[in-house]
């Protein structure tokens, strides 16, 4: 594998907001094929990557390229191959699953009959089949997030950015998405995801990357990483992340509780 | 309507093109746009029963044609073509600007659809176009079915001609008022935060509706007093360069009386060159600071950590809250009520306009009886319309106690329910307070002030006496009406039946309560000093019941 050039490349990318750092030079190199698992604390700068990597945000110091192209001066050359599947459920819910990825596969001018085509056919793989026409705000979460799995992929694109692909999926969708995934990389695709799920990071993940506080503390496969620390990615991942203490955090918690 | 407005698009592909957007795209997002706004209303007309008509744009924009019928009667009867033009593209550029300050500025920096679109290969360019048209045709609508009725009257009046150069100046006119509305918008945005352009606008908007409310009630009274010879002839000065209605007037008038005067000519450039120039800036220079905007609000608000805005404790309210409060159950309502009151903007929205709505009546009905300004003015300490004013006031609390109940964010009223709660009735006695000391002591106080400068010492009594009577009838209305609890209803469940009927009942209950008032100063002043200390004691018996309101009585 390290044959092939990498798919992406970050060198010293830092970002803050209003002279807060959220990101403090990141360097991290991505191979074709690669499943990347991006795990870090709560604010640790997690989305803020992936929004910079998928250029959404295009206020940013160091460098990007994803595909060979520079994200700061081809941001749509990128955003044409890459898929990207947002964490807040964020989708046009007046409209029907149909409806709305009609309307993505338009940004990415596919062809009407193809689209409609594989939106039925996808809608149906994920149990959706019997809702292709009604309007979403009667969704529940996992429903959600199973049509922004699909607008995030129907173009079928290069490298896949997921941001929490799991949450409010029931376990039956979990275990679907898992093996999705397992074969996109058989196809070669690359996937770069953040999850809080550390058992799925675990287990899927080729290489696992951990930030925190906007820096990047950890990258290597979950060996490597187990050779440093031990144990299982969850303890590897709080032994770094510097909440050693949790057990008294606990403690202390219950403590001023009863106070 | 949807697809007409689309077809209708279809005719500028070649204007998108130009400015290098891609139209495919463009038409996409703009259809989808034109879809949800359709929806929408009728999701909610549902929620609502048959209260609200579905079609409350069309009704929007039948009152809009009804307006301009007003203006074609002054375009047909104004002897001067200037002074007429002056009046209608005054009217139609304020009405656009206020519509793009409310309206627009939501679509424009809406970032609900950040991670819908901007992941996908649409230029932001597109997408500022997207956005700027969708705006623009509901703006063309609103300008249509305003300008309908002038332009018949242009047509008879001045000829096919004029009405032609009429309809461009219109376009114009919408153009112009869209591009300095983004110039400024995009300005603020690059010197300040989002979220204090949030603050501005909401002022805007507060004052926007005062305005059409004052502009409805008192345009008419004002127009009266206006000499008629100051409507035969306009002279065109220099400066009259900085009134953007007065470009567009004077163009048409150099087209229709052949005035090729200098001003006359540099006022045509103007009404030309000025809004395409600035369409073109905004779309060249204007778009990148735009994108790179949306693109910083995108981060900001997907839950990094970004802790912005603390809020000062207020140590006034730490104090005042033990005094005017009983138990800790009544004080945390008082606190929670008393910092959304000023900090929530669609609450303010909703309550604030209310304050100019008592100047406004105040203004009205001092001025009602059609002399001059002066002479009413050197009147007033001889009349007893310092009572009107302090009553008027009441029309704050009023409002207040009808919308404290609803809010975006009921849900999180599940706090009420959840909790070990043996009387409610504190948390609306709590609410009560909190309107009282928040909204109506600042707004009475001025009143109080205004009526003790111009009334002199004598009204002191009557702003004491008056301010308890406001008391009452709040507690009054609170007593009657239904009991929600703060908070926790959604909006859209809001029925608009009871208006009518809680408007009288306000009337009849200040002619009351005022009109006793009014008696007693008249006949025998010195029982004011008797009354307050009734006063005071109904107010204690009727706090007493409120706060003893049991979960039965609560509405929800």
């Amino acid at each position: 594998m390290d044959s092939a050039s990498p798919i992406i490349v970050v060198s010293d990318l830092s970002k803050s907001y209003d002279n807060t750092p959220v990101l403090k030079n990141i360097n991290l190199s991505v191979q074709p094929g690669e499943i990347v698992g991006y795990i870090g604390p709560n604010g640790a700068g997690k989305s803020t990557t992936i929004k910079i990597l998928t250029g959404i945000i295009p206020d940013f110091e160091g460098d990007a390229t994803v595909l060979g192209y520079d994200i700061r001066k081809e941001p749509l050359e990128v955003k044409r191959h890459i898929g990207y599947i947002p964490e807040n459920a964020a989708l046009y819910d007046t409209l029907t699953p149909l409806e709305y990825l009609h309307f993505i596969g338009q940004l990415y001018r596919m062809d009407r009959v193809l689209v409609e085509d594989k939106a039925r056919e996808l809608l149906q793989l994920f149990d959706l089949s019997g809702y292709i026409d009604s309007r979403m705000t009667t969704f529940s979460k996992g429903m959600r997030q199973k049509v922004l799995l699909i607008a995030g992929m129907i173009h079928n694109p290069a490298i896949l950015f997921l941001d929490e692909p799991l949450s409010g999926l029931d376990a039956n969708a979990v275990i679907l998405v898992k093996e999705i995934l397992a074969q996109l990389k058989r196809n070669g695709k690359t996937i770069f995801y953040s999850s809080h799920l550390m058992d799925v990071v675990e287990k899927i993940s080729d290489r696992i990357v951990i930030i925190n506080k906007g820096e990047m503390i950890a990258n290597g496969t979950f060996e490597e990483l187990r050779s440093q620390a031990g144990g299982s990615l969850e303890h590897i991942f709080t032994e770094l992340t510097g909440n050693r203490q949790y057990e008294s955090a606990a403690g202390e918690f219950i403590s001023i509780l009863n106070k | 309507m949807e697809a007409a407005l689309l077809k209708f698009l279809d005719l500028f592909r070649w204007a998108f093109t130009l400015m290098k957007a891609d139209y495919d795209q463009l038409r996409a997002i703009v259809a989808i746009k034109l879809t949800m706004d359709n929806r929408r209303q009728i999701v909610s007309y549902r929620r609502k029963g048959n209260k609200e008509p579905a079609n409350a744009f069309l009704m929007t924009l039948f009152f809009y044609g009804i307006f301009g019928g007003f203006v074609a009667i002054v375009i047909g009867s104004v002897p001067s073509l200037m002074i007429a033009m002056i009046v209608f593209f005054s009217y139609i550029m304020v009405m656009i600007a206020m519509t793009l300050i409310t309206d627009f500025s939501a679509v424009l920096l809406d970032t609900s659809d950040n991670t819908i679109i901007l992941p996908r290969p649409v230029d932001s360019r597109t997408l500022f176009l997207a956005r700027s048209t969708h705006i623009l045709l509901y703006l063309g609508l609103l300008a249509m079915s305003l300008s309908i009725f002038p332009c018949v009257s242009v047509l008879v009046r001045y000829g096919a001609l004029s009405m032609i150069i009429f309809i461009v100046l219109i376009g114009l006119s919408i153009i112009a008022a869209v591009s300095i509305t983004n110039i400024f918008y995009l300005l603020i945005l690059q010197f300040t935060s989002e979220e204090r352009l949030k603050n501005v606008i909401n002022y805007f908007q507060i004052i926007m509706a005062v305005a059409i409310m004052g502009g409805y009630q008192l345009v008419p009274r004002l127009m009266g007093r206006f000499e008629a010879e100051t409507m035969l002839q306009f002279n065109l000065q220099w400066w009259h360069v900085f009134i953007p209605p007065v470009w567009m007037a004077a163009a048409l008038d150099t087209f229709y009386s052949r005035l090729y005067s200098i001003e006359h000519i540099l006022f045509t450039v103007c009404a030309i060159v000025i809004p395409l120039g600035g369409f073109y800036l905004m779309n060249r220079y204007l778009t990148p600071i735009f994108s790179r905007k949306l693109g910083a609000m995108a981060g900001g608000g997907a839950g990094e950590a970004t802790v912005s805005g603390a809020q000062r404790r207020s140590a006034w309210l730490d104090r005042i809250a033990p005094v005017i409060t009983a138990g800790p159950l009544e004080r945390g309502s008082f606190e929670l009520i008393y910092r959304i009151l000023g900090r929530d903007r669609k609450i303010k929205l909703k309550l604030y306009p209310a304050f100019g709505y008592v100047l406004v009546f105040a203004i009205v009905f001092t001025l009602r009886n059609g002399e001059d300004f002066t002479s009413t003015w050197h009147n007033l300490p001889n009349t007893d319309y310092h009572l009107v004013l302090l009553y008027l006031t009441f029309m704050v609390l009023q409002v207040a106690l009808y919308e404290i109940p609803y809010s975006d964010d009921f849900k999180a009223s599940w706090i009420y329910f959840s909790l070990p709660l043996e009387s409610p009735g504190e948390i609306l006695s709590g609410m009560l307070k909190a309107i009282l000391v928040r909204l109506f002591l600042p707004a009475y106080l001025l009143v109080s002030v205004f009526v003790i400068a111009v009334w002199g010492i004598r009204a002191v009594d009557d702003v004491v006496f008056g301010f308890l009577n406001n008391v009452i009838m709040l507690q009054c209305f609170a007593l009657i009406g239904n009991r929600h609890l703060p908070l926790s209803m959604a909006p859209s469940v809001r029925g608009q039946s009871g208006n009518f009927l809680r408007g009288i009942l306000m009337f009849i209950l200040i002619g009351a309560i005022g009109g006793s008032h009014y008696l007693i100063t008249r006949f025998q002043p010195l029982v004011l000093y008797g009354v307050i200390p009734v006063q005071l004691g109904v107010i204690y018996v009727l706090l007493k019941t409120y706060r003893r309101t049991s979960w039965d009585a609560i509405k929800y």
